[in-house]
């Protein structure tokens, strides 16, 4: 469910009239949460020593993203969303994770030496887009509708019928070739 | 009411952080979820700009968005197994020490 | 609408393809493939042709470019002068393809010559049914293709390869001109549609009247008009049916065609029509003493064809597109017979001499016989084809108000130096003694067969216009024309033949001096008596030889274009090889001695600085190995920097 998108549908009802400000109140509270617990998994992932903790702040930037989702009427990306990353690329980065590097060594740095350059230039590019975004039309525009999901499955079996397939294509292109480069050469070895 | 600006603000810090990450930190794996990061946020600029177009019947940014996950699945896993591969061969995960490519 | 006249051209074309890339398949089938072609061709057009005499007008078209709002169409129409020339093109080309199968047997590349004819047909009916200039640009420059294809069929023959190549060149400049006209054309009317351009060329603008001549240009090229005439003789080193079919009935006449179509732009310019008239009639002219000299017998046929065709110009000229193309009906029956009678001579000599012939009508009594009608026709005797037709141009010339009274005597005088030199080779080639050591013998029925057909044709057509048929053909050509097509003035039908102009009067004198030439070249060449004493001959030797050399325009071309050109490369050759050379030789030379001083320079100096740069390049190049760290992330960096800049400059 969108929250957001209910709210403005219950705004004809006469009855609940008293409850909407509360509700709509609540709701913006909860956006902001969960953009918080989002930004947040985000820094954790980048500045984060251990490794293992990256990956967690990971997963909850992941699930946060997920609910903003359901604020814009994409109910079935968050749970995509969840599914697949949470579920599986996660699982996948935390196994590589524990096959390959020694975590939580303090003694090991874990920024590189363009790290202040880095960050000059992504604060630069963050500002860039800012005022982009604040001078632009777009932000006049209304959110309109709760998206139907037939439209999403529709879509995918009709219009994008091509890329659709070819995705899938390209997923067992890219797991046959991930096996074939992670595998080991020889039997001897 | 939530303005449409503040999804877009949310992508762009979140693209900004995922960026830093992806620069600076040293370890590939973390580099690899930094990256993560950024297509999260490019899908999460399409999924609000398809909530925010009007009068259009269609699905069409959420569409882009599932084929950018799975896009993004797909590279994780190559990904992942490029890193293993050198992590088999050097021993190293770690990127400013890789330099195979030096000239 | 009628959309299966595009099976007229399709059929031929169809052939065509069949013919170039199966005919080593084929073999001798390749004949009867294109002669089907052209069979049903021939009889698609009779239908047309059936339609519009019952008054129809059938037209087509087709959606080609959609251009600014406005939809550019090509079609196809049959009126009645293109209905007139597709019976006469597809006629005449079927019976020479049928003749051809006869005349071409055992050539090696038999599949590839009929292959050519079909593709000729195609292209010269899709010529005669465009209803558009462009079609129809594109249909003649195809006949011109096919006409340089098959002049050097035997491009061993190297004079066969240069007279292709003199053909396709020497009709390009006339090309050059058509298409200047019909830029012009379209500049000053936007229209190309020659049914539009009636309405569009209602005034003479002096505009549209020099587009006139320009087109005219254009004829004169197709047409083999003075002073663009000298690619046709040369163009007898094709195969004969050929020359019968392109170089005498069709291709040339095209240029007649061409003007009667765009004939209203003529009719607005008296100036154009002049022009026209006196081209028509120097070429006509002068052709015909050049036909008096010559000897090979198709080069006689090649310079009658010029004259002919001038004739018809002339007719045009006086301001009549139906006394033209009634001319150019006729001629294209008793010309084509004539070639054909000389194919089937030259198939049984195997040389084309007249001075070596004699005494053939013993030994090919149909050649004989039907090569005489033929010649009967074209010197104008009544009541063979040559005579209406060639009587309607004089009667055009004299009611013309634009062309004064000499015009009409040299018309006289050009029917009788035609009726002189065809009876001079009709009596040269069938009578008197066969030469020594010929057994020659009659064609086959496959060639004979054709020569009777055109001969009934070449006896019969000009009937179609006779007073007792009560002028049906300009009748047709005129009156029925629902297309609004050519509504013009077409020349003056009978009735309205002006006072001073007598009928009875012109048809006496052509009649007269159609007879004179005969009659003369009886007595010079039948019983060898020579006219002029020897004293007078001396004198005109000059003179003689001044004809018999062609006028010597080919040598004036040679003088005044080419020799000049040859010339100037040569001068440039030598200035090449002197000034330029030597300049070149002493820099050397020069070089070599400074080059002593510089080898000084360099060991000392140059090295060093040369040294001293790659040392420098060595160092940047070091430092520069320096950005290629192997470090992804700072190529990620840097990438992301000038994406930096980039925003700050498109900001």
């Amino acid at each position: 469910m969108a929250p957001y998108n209910d709210l403005d549908s219950l705004s004809v009802n006469p009855v609940e009239h008293s409850l909407i400000p509360l509700l709509q109140l609540g709701a913006k509270i909860g956006f902001y949460l969960l953009a918080g617990i989002t930004l947040f998994g985000a820094l954790g992932v980048v500045l984060t020593r251990n490794l293992f903790h990256s990956a967690l702040c990971l997963a909850a930037a992941l699930i946060g993203i997920a609910g903003v989702y359901l604020y814009l009427g994409a109910e079935f990306l968050a749970v995509v969303q969840v599914l697949v990353y949470v579920g599986a690329i996660l699982t996948l980065l935390i196994f590589g994770i524990m096959l390959t590097a020694k975590i939580g060594d303090p003694s090991i740095p874990q920024l590189n030496r363009i790290t202040g350059v880095a960050a000059l230039l992504c604060a630069a590019f963050a500002l860039a887009l800012f005022l982009a975004v604040k001078h632009s039309q777009v932000l006049t525009y209304s959110f309109s509708r709760i998206v139907p999901l037939a439209a999403l499955g529709q879509g995918l079996v009709t219009t994008y019928i091509l890329p659709f397939e070819i995705l899938s294509l390209i997923l067992v292109g890219a797991l046959v070739g991930a096996i074939v480069i992670a595998r080991r050469e020889g039997p001897g070895e | 009411m939530i303005p449409l600006g503040h999804f877009l603000i949310l992508s762009i810090l979140l693209f900004c952080i995922g960026l830093f990450g992806a620069l600076s930190r040293r370890n590939s794996i973390a580099i690899l979820m930094s990256i993560e990061l950024i297509l999260n946020a490019t899908v999460l600029n399409l999924v609000a700009f398809n909530a925010t177009v009007k009068n259009s019947p269609s699905a069409d940014g959420q569409t882009l968005g599932l084929f950018v996950i799975g896009i993004a699945a797909a590279g994780a896993i190559v990904g992942l197994a490029l890193i293993f591969s050198i992590w088999r061969q050097t021993r190293n995960i770690f990127s400013d020490e890789i330099t195979l490519l030096k000239g | 609408m009628s959309p299966w006249l595009f099976l007229i051209p399709a059929i031929p074309l169809a052939g065509f393809l069949i013919n170039i890339f199966f005919g080593r398949g084929l073999k001798e089938w390749s004949a009867w493939v294109a002669l089907a072609a052209a069979a049903a061709a021939a009889y698609l057009s009779i239908v047309a042709f059936l339609k519009v005499a019952a008054g129809q007008t059938l037209a087509v078209q087709w959606r080609w470019l959609p251009l600014e709002g406005e939809v550019f169409r090509l079609g196809f129409v049959v009126d009645p002068m293109s209905a007139v020339m597709l019976l006469v093109v597809a006629g005449i080309g079927s019976l020479i393809v049928l003749y051809s199968v006869g005349y071409m047997h055992g050539d090696p590349r038999f599949p590839r010559f009929f292959a050519y004819l079909c593709l000729f047909l195609a292209s010269m009916l899709l010529l005669v049914l465009a209803d558009h200039f462009l079609l129809l640009f594109i249909g003649w420059e195809l006949v011109g293709l096919c006409s340089y294809l098959l002049i050097s069929f035997w491009f061993e023959k190297p004079s066969a390869a240069s007279a292709g190549k003199k053909a396709f060149l020497t009709t390009r400049v006339g090309d050059a001109g058509f298409l200047l006209g019909l830029f012009l054309v379209f500049a000053s009317t936007g229209v190309l549609r020659f049914s539009e351009l009636h309405h569009a060329a209602g005034h003479g603008s002096p505009l549209l009247g020099l587009a006139a001549v320009l087109i005219f240009c254009g004829a004169a090229g197709k047409s083999a008009q003075f002073p663009l005439h000298v690619w046709l003789p040369d163009a007898m080193e094709g195969p004969t049916p050929v020359s019968a079919l392109i170089h005498a009935a069709t291709m040339v006449a095209a240029g007649v065609y061409l003007i009667a179509r765009t004939f209203v732009l003529f009719e607005a310019n008296p100036m154009a029509l002049q022009t026209v008239a006196v081209i028509g009639t120097i070429t006509a002219f002068f052709a015909a003493t050049i036909a008096v000299t010559q000897t090979d017998i198709k080069r006689v046929l090649a310079y009658s064809t010029i004259s002919q065709l001038g004739f018809m110009m002339l007719g045009l000229g006086a301001g009549s597109a139906f006394a033209g193309m009634f001319h150019l009906v006729t001629h294209a029956w008793f010309k084509a017979l004539l070639f054909l009678g000389a194919g089937s001579v030259i198939h049984a000599l195997h040389h084309q001499d007249v001075t070596r012939m004699g005494g053939l009508w013993r030994r090919m009594p149909v050649t004989a016989v039907t090569f005489t009608l033929a010649a009967i026709a074209m010197a104008g005797i009544p009541p063979f084809s040559g005579f209406w037709s060639k009587e309607e141009i004089f009667m055009e010339v004299a009611a013309s108000p634009i062309l004064g009274d000499g015009f009409l005597l040299l018309a006289w005088g050009i029917s009788f130096l035609t009726a002189f030199y065809i009876f001079r080779a009709v009596i040269l080639v069938f009578w008197g003694q066969t030469p020594k050591g010929l057994t020659p013998h009659e064609s086959p029925p496959v060639m004979t067969i054709p020569l009777m057909v055109l001969s009934a044709g070449a006896v019969g057509i000009g009937f179609i216009n006779s007073a007792w048929t009560g002028h049906g053909f300009q009748r047709f050509l005129e009156g029925i024309s629902v297309h609004d097509q050519m509504v013009g003035h077409f020349g003056l039908a009978a009735h309205e033949i002006p006072a001073h102009v007598n009928l009875g009067k012109i048809q006496l004198v052509s009649i007269l001096v159609g007879l004179a030439g005969i009659a003369l070249a009886l007595v010079r060449y039948g019983l060898g008596i020579r006219l002029l004493p020897r004293g007078v001959r001396t004198l005109l030797a000059p003179g003689y030889r001044l004809v018999a050399g062609k006028y010597f325009v080919d040598e004036l071309y040679e003088a005044v274009l080419l020799k000049p050109i040859r010339d100037f490369s040569q001068r440039a050759r030598v200035f090449d090889t002197q000034v330029v050379d030597g300049a070149v030789n002493g820099a050397g030379l020069l070089g070599l001695r400074l080059s002593a001083v510089k080898r000084w320079v360099d060991d000392h100096l140059v090295d060093g600085a040369v040294n001293g740069l790659a040392v420098g390049f060595g160092r940047a190049g070091a430092a520069l190995r320096l950005i290629q760290t192997g470090l992804v992330q700072n190529y990620l960096l840097i990438a992301l920097s000038g994406a930096a800049i980039l925003f700050w400059v498109l900001r």
